[in-house]
């Protein structure tokens, strides 16, 4: 049988080739896509961009490939071969399967042309990293050979099923809906149905507008895996029908074996893909529209209870899924009959209890109250056991691709009951608020992952880690490398190699800019020593201070996701470091109201500007007067401090990074102050003297 | 191979009766002589099992029609209108049918070769199928039917296009196939049965109208053709149940079917009148 299949493959074959037609536009096709590379390598450096920018190569291949499947059907059709093959004893399946056959050899031909051309293109330019190119074939297969097959298949599905030139606006209907770009065809079909249609019908890359998250990877998540799998059943389970009916197969048990094998891989994959799962998709305002629809009214007190000795299991699949239990103090004087905690609302909480007794909760928004059979007295401690999953979010992840859980993130429960993200500024930007640790918490954290995972734990054994920290818990895995020299150690995107090569720029910009802010604003902060250097801003998030985080001797160095930073990328972006740098120093730390944001970035604004000033750092990014201009909510309050502020930073002692304004000021915001102080506090250093040396003679 | 029984074979399409109750006996060469539309290639396609009869059974001494399986490893087939990819070889298209067929690949290029050569393909055996004859094709076809040397060879319509010469040709290489085998030919040109065929089934309109040998079908009709000179301005003309008219100087040379015995001109009857007359009774039984 395998060798009459074979034979019949090498004939298959050697008709297609003799067409001319099929053979050009394999080559065609295939050297278009390395042209691609080459552009990527020498013109435009982007490895991952040489892929994912490539929706015009998947649309020309669907379409070849659904006209190769139609063709091969069609040839035997135009001829005799047909109705002989039927009289043959499996005569038309080994020639159906020699056709199948014949399209997976050109597509693997394809894949290990395409892969080898990469790999030669860009191997050691400056990536070397296996998991990446494993990565990259995984992508090539998903989104390219797979979406060709299956056209393929439909190509030949659609010619069996169809007669005469019907076929061809069938073929191309099924073209546009199955391109990547079928939301042109597709989006009132959307707007009716009220589901995203065009993503779940797309072949291709998922998000071909956006560009390549170099922390995430490619999105070859496991959904799409499954959705390709889900096609390739359905197309197999018609062509088996499609045989019963016109008696090329008979019923009887190897018919029903196979049969089942489909149904099975067809009831999996169907299942597997209506689960939750985290994908990466083209969805920047996902956020923003949740919390602009979802104003959450805060409802409860503070309590003053204390949570500690986490021990939490992360189990991140196609979403992330948690069992976290922890210890709650009642530090209290009065009895709590019902507890409160932050969790971010896409962590949904399926199983709660206490010292294996079940306890009502209701899960509104980001936060969570738990009823409790047993009030707790006043120094009393309880055990609360959850299970929680989700996350689905493009800021955070927690899948089998990447892990992004920072610190400042509420994946586990907290007792500052503030919402995770608050919209802020005139313009209603984005703006994550830290949950507040104020103790120092024990973690204890296991985590099964085949990537390396970084936390600010210690690790105790493989998968395991614990420790204490005051400042919450990140922990972090991805398309990720490092480096270290010296004290420092970076941790950055793999494909971000020769970005961060010149890292000993930054380490001399962060030491100076470290001396000096701590020097001019008396601050006690431990000076990190491991950079994270990690796209980590939505395409949609505008606001200051969102992108670096200090978490003990971590910093998250984040950038857009939509940068790919070049060479020079520290030299060039200094300015608008110490822009980010300064809050995360500062403000970031504070458990600070949801509306003390403006309060606070005008501070960091300016302090940034003349600490730019101060580093001899040229800073041409009009930042405080675009920040004022446009982001600052103006009243009367604030427009007088923005006129005294105006005249306080005309004078020369303004760019003084120790002129005592500065540190006063941050002490308002660590005080909780309000405009009114800040504007007397500007004022009275306007009104007085200050010596040359900005000290106050007084 | 033993006689093939078909025994009241019903088949509808499209609401309408396309075969009715047919019985027929196959052995030897069989010629299925018939209009355009009597049945012919559906009744060649449920014998290759390629459609279901709606009822009726077709089985010999060791095979029963039901298990296709079995019935189609028997089975040679040359359809209608044959055709074949056109950029290949006919050897390439042989290997190609053979191997499908499940011929071993040692075995298959001696087959393609003694094909070829009872065929007379010897010589083209490496020549492309499009830059082949019409009647080059038709052994192409025949080729590829009989690899594997089928105990029954189907042939439907097989010199419909071919000129003179080829059909001729293509006649005598069906009457050496069927010497060791069941050979079925369809066609509604009485000269490819003339020649080929031991018995004779006339259809039409999806009913068996005759079955027998050649002199059987002759019997029918025997001192009952008459040939006769006449003007063509003669008004009993008209009356006559002509078979057909050719010209002769002047005059024309009339053949009829008379039923009067006294008749001076009768002639030996030919396999074309028998047909005709068949025809002709029909119709005549349907006007009724």
């Amino acid at each position: 049988m395998i060798y009459r299949i074979y034979q019949s493959t090498i004939f298959t074959s050697k008709l297609a080739l003799r067409t001319w037609l099929f053979p050009i536009f394999f080559i065609c096709l295939n050297s278009y896509i390395i042209y691609t590379f080459y552009i990527y390598r020498f013109q435009t450096f982007s490895p991952p961009s040489a892929l994912t920018t490539s929706s015009y190569f998947v649309i020309f291949g669907m379409l070849a490939y659904l006209l190769f499947g139609m063709w091969i059907i069609r040839v035997e059709k135009s001829t005799s071969m047909s109705d002989l093959t039927l009289l043959i004893d499996n005569g038309y399946l080994f020639g159906f399967l020699s056709k199948v056959l014949v399209g997976i050899i050109t597509i693997l031909t394809s894949q290990i042309i395409l892969m080898a051309s990469y790999i030669a293109i860009f191997y050691g330019h400056p990536i070397t990293d296996v998991p990446y190119y494993l990565a990259v074939f995984k992508y090539i297969t998903v989104f390219w050979s797979i979406s060709f097959f299956i056209s393929f298949l439909l190509g030949m599905l659609l010619a069996s099923v169809i007669k005469g030139k019907s076929v061809y606006p069938v073929l191309l209907l099924v073209f546009c809906f199955l391109i990547p770009i079928n939301h042109v065809f597709l989006e009132s079909a959307n707007r009716v149905l009220n589901f995203d249609l065009d993503s779940w019908l797309n072949l291709g890359e998922p998000n071909p507008y956006s560009v390549y998250h170099a922390f995430y990877g490619f999105s070859i998540d496991y959904f799409h895996w499954m959705k390709k799998l889900l096609f390739l059943s359905i197309i197999f389970l018609l062509f088996i029908f499609l045989f019963i009916k016109k008696k090329i197969i008979h019923l009887g048990k190897p018919t029903y074996i196979v049969l089942l094998l489909f149904v099975i891989v067809f009831s999996f994959s169907a299942i597997e893909i209506t689960k939750k799962n985290q994908i990466l998709v083209n969805d920047p305002t996902r956020i923003i529209d949740y919390y602009r629809n979802n104003e959450q009214a805060l409802l409860m007190d503070d309590q003053a209870i204390r949570l500690d000795d986490f021990d939490i299991f992360l189990k991140p699949n196609a979403h992330l899924e948690a069992d976290v239990t922890f210890t709650i103090t009642n530090e209290g004087r009065e009895e709590l009959n019902s507890l409160h905690f932050a969790l971010f609302h896409e962590l949904k909480i399926s199983e709660l209890h206490s010292n294996g007794i079940a306890l009502n909760y209701v899960q509104d928004g980001d936060f969570v109250t738990v009823e409790l059979n047993n009030a707790i007295e006043s120094g009393e401690k309880i055990d609360i056991s959850m299970h929680y999953e989700g996350l689905k979010t493009n800021l955070y992840f927690g899948n089998n691709q990447a892990i992004y859980l920072p610190h400042y993130f509420p994946w586990l429960p907290s007792t500052n009951l503030k919402p995770a993200f608050d919209l802020v500024t005139d313009q209603k930007g984005l703006h994550r608020i830290k949950p507040s640790y104020q103790e120092e918490t024990n973690y204890r954290l296991t985590i099964n992952y085949d990537k390396k995972v970084y936390t600010n734990l210690n690790k105790q054994a493989e998968g395991t880690w614990s420790g204490k920290s005051s400042s919450g818990l990140s922990v972090i895995s991805g398309m990720l490398n490092e480096n270290s020299q010296e004290n420092y150690q970076w941790i950055y995107p793999v494909t971000w190699e020769q970005s961060v090569e010149d890292f000993s720029t930054f380490e001399t910009y962060f030491r100076m800019f470290y001396n000096t802010i701590t020097n001019s604003l008396d601050l006690n902060i431990e000076k990190p020593n491991r950079v994270f250097f990690i796209p980590n801003l939505n395409i949609s998030d505008t606001l200051n201070g969102e992108s670096v985080w200090v978490n003990g001797s971590d910093l998250i160095l984040g950038t857009p996701i939509y940068i790919e930073p070049d060479q020079d990328y520290f030299d060039i972006f200094q300015a608008e470091l110490t822009y980010e740098l300064v809050p995360a120093l500062t403000t970031n730390k504070l458990n600070t109201d949801m509306d003390d944001y403006e309060f606070q970035a005008l501070f960091n604004i300016v302090f940034a500007k003349v600490i730019n000033k101060q580093m001899n750092i040229n800073d041409d990014t009009d930042t405080l007067k675009f920040f004022i201009s446009e982001k600052l909510t103006v009243d009367q309050d604030v427009n007088t401090v923005v006129k005294e502020l105006k005249d306080f930073l005309s004078k020369k002692e303004a760019e003084d990074a120790n002129h005592p304004l500065y540190q006063e000021w941050l002490h308002l915001i660590e005080s909780k102050k309000s405009w009114d102080e800040l504007y007397a506090l500007i004022k009275q250093f306007n009104n007085r003297e200050v010596s040359p040396n900005g000290k106050d003679p007084a | 191979m033993e006689k093939i029984q078909l025994k009241n074979i019903n088949k509808q399409m499209k609401r309408k009766d396309i075969l009715q109750n047919i019985n027929l006996d196959i052995h030897g060469s069989l010629g299925l002589l018939g209009p355009n539309g009597a049945g012919k290639t559906t009744l060649m396609k449920i014998i290759t099992t390629l459609i279901q009869p709606d009822s009726g059974t077709i089985q010999s001494e060791n095979l029963n029609w039901e298990n296709t399986k079995e019935v189609r490893k028997n089975i040679g087939y040359l359809p209608q209108h044959f055709s074949m990819y056109k950029n290949i070889t006919v050897r390439e298209c042989l290997n190609h049918l053979g191997n499908l067929k499940g011929i071993s690949m040692h075995n298959r290029s001696k087959d393609i070769l003694t094909t070829a050569e009872n065929v007379n393909l010897i010589d083209v055996l490496d020549t492309k199928i499009k830059n082949l004859s019409g009647g080059m094709l038709r052994r192409v076809g025949i080729a590829q039917a009989i690899l594997g040397n089928p105990k029954l060879l189907i042939v439907d319509e097989p010199t419909v296009g071919l000129d003179i010469e080829e059909r001729v040709r293509f006649r005598r290489l069906l009457r050496k196939l069927g010497r060791d085998r069941h050979i079925i030919i369809s066609t509604h040109i009485v000269e490819d049965i003339e020649t080929t065929c031991d018995s004779i089934c006339i259809l039409k309109d999806g009913k068996v109208l005759q079955t027998g040998s050649k002199s059987d079908l002759l019997d029918l009709v025997r001192g009952k053709v008459v040939e006769d000179m006449v003007d063509l301005n003669d008004t009993y003309l008209e009356s006559l149940r002509l078979i057909s008219t050719r010209e002769a100087g002047n005059q024309y040379k009339i053949r009829y079917f008379s039923d009067s015995v006294n008749q001076n001109n009768i002639v030996e009857p030919a396999l074309e009148d028998a047909y005709l007359y068949l025809m002709k009774e029909e119709d005549t039984n349907d006007r009724r």
